[in-house]
């Protein structure tokens, strides 16, 4: 990962996308029962200038990488400006302090959507649990499938993609360009 | 800073759209909103209340997302506040992040704004850094008013000494140092109301500080300037001592490194004897009984 020149233009002609990580924390490494590809191959289509601004670059291993070494792990995954993670990764995996701790460490605009699968009678119950956890601006759940590709889309259309304003793009960029320099 | 990723879903919550006809409205919502943005020329950034005006005039009337509406048999009180472009998102969000909290809350607001305010003052640096130097520098605030016991007229019913009754309502866990998620999330109210500013730090930190510097915010700024001195000579006897042993605690520790910072509160019996994730020193038990007027206008202004 490498900081962006201030003046960086992303679109034609230079056609240097803005590659937009995610990070897909879940034990069956899928989203409501599809894999993370297949969703962004739905949404991609939708989003105005795809390939010419930004794409999508989505990896499967951030629960691994927690599991392994939660305190390594974020010099992986704060590359990353759009986590996805599944409930009982933060609930029954144990790693409630570490999830806590690493996303209080992301930069402004991260954002960590908490996918809660399971029967509605549950979801209360699941969201108590996760207080403390979602009690922070940049964190939000979701419920289904269809308002997590929304919410996927929404972020690569309008938060993520330079063609919608490339400053803050810019700016978050190279603000985890320091946080990870600032560790090494 | 607000998480316009979110409005869209945020706004069909609030129609009490829900299952397929929410998703619906979601899908074309989104589309509409595209398509808009595509025809808006330039490439500025909508952000906050300027996204939210964008969404009221072009977005929400558009036919295709009223059309969709209807069919959901939305209200037709609702329903009109879609086609005058009149839905009120900025509450929405605003319900969410306004400081609108009792008095003992807002205590924790404005001491530690103060606290950032008197640590760049006493010590002459621009920020707080690295971060989880606010949670060691706090914790030892709350710690040193639990070692005295010199309130007037006062009873304790705990062993918290001060602390039971003035300091940080924050409860203190051990991890690889004190750790406390409720002053994060003040820390974070804070920051979305720009009374406070974060940003990530230039220079390198050790492995587990948290490399972002703390400092006023825009609106910090302008309170600490209008209410600064009112600040300084408090005449609550409560906020006195609290104010006291804060400024104590900045000048007896706020130039030590890290690193220094770290070994001495490690190094303290209580820290020692607390195992991993246990709690290390509770939170101030009673709630403010006596008026604190200083504090209660300047919130008022914010």
């Amino acid at each position: 990962m490498e900081k962006y020149a201030e003046d960086r233009e992303f679109g034609p002609p230079d056609k240097k996308p803005h590659n937009e990580g995610i990070c897909l924390f879940s034990d069956s490494k899928s989203c409501y029962g599809d894999d993370l590809e297949s969703i962004l191959n739905e949404i991609t289509p939708k989003i105005s200038g795809y390939e010419e601004t930004i794409v999508a670059d989505p990896h499967g291993e951030g629960l691994d990488l927690m599991r392994d070494d939660p305190v390594e792990a974020e010099t992986t995954i704060l590359k990353s400006s759009l986590w996805l993670v599944h409930h009982e990764c933060i609930i029954e995996d144990g790693l409630k302090d570490d999830f806590r701790r690493a996303i209080n460490a992301t930069p402004p605009r991260t954002h960590v959507c908490i996918l809660i699968d399971a029967p509605e009678s549950e979801h209360e119950e699941i969201e108590e649990d996760l207080d403390e956890v979602t009690d922070s601006q940049n964190v939000f759940t979701v419920k289904s499938k269809p308002v997590l590709r929304n919410s996927i889309r929404q972020y690569l259309d309008m938060s993520a993609n330079p063609k919608r304003g490339k400053e803050e793009v810019i700016e978050w960029n190279n603000n985890v360009c320091d946080l990870i320099d600032a560790r090494s | 800073m607000v998480n316009e990723t979110l409005a869209l879903k945020r706004i069909g919550e609030w129609a009490d759209l829900s299952g397929e006809e929410f998703h619906l409205y979601l899908d074309i919502a989104a589309d509409v909103q595209s398509e808009k943005l595509d025809e808006q020329e330039g490439s500025e950034r909508l952000s906050g209340e300027q996204y939210f005006d964008f969404l009221n005039e072009q977005v929400l009337p558009d036919e295709r997302v009223i059309d969709e509406l209807e069919l959901a048999g939305l209200s037709e009180e609702k329903l009109q506040r879609f086609r005058d472009g009149q839905v009120p998102i900025l509450e929405m969000y605003s319900e969410q992040y306004k400081l609108d909290y009792g008095l003992d809350q807002v205590a924790d607001f404005v001491m530690m704004l103060k606290f950032v305010r008197d640590y760049m003052k006493l010590t002459g640096e621009d920020s707080v850094a690295p971060r989880n130097r606010l949670q060691y520098l706090l914790y030892l605030v709350n710690l040193e008013l639990s070692k005295e016991d010199t309130l007037p007229n006062r009873s304790n019913r705990t062993t918290l000494g001060n602390l039971e009754h003035t300091g940080y309502r924050y409860n203190f866990s051990k991890g690889s140092g004190p750790y406390s998620q409720k002053l994060y999330r003040d820390k974070n109210r804070l920051f979305a109301q720009s009374l406070l500013h974060e940003e990530v730090m230039e220079e390198r930190v050790s492995e587990g500080d948290e490399p972002y510097e703390i400092s006023l915010g825009e609106n910090g700024e302008r309170l600490i300037a209008k209410y600064g001195k009112k600040l300084d000579n408090l005449d609550s006897v409560l906020l006195k001592e609290w104010d006291l042993q804060q400024r104590d605690v900045i000048r007896e520790y706020g130039t030590k490194s890290m690193e220094e910072l770290k070994e001495l509160v490690r190094s303290m019996p209580q820290f020692q004897a607390t195992p991993k994730n246990e709690e290390l020193l509770k939170a101030r038990q009673r709630d403010f009984d006596e008026p604190v007027d200083p504090i209660q206008e300047l919130m008022l202004n914010v």
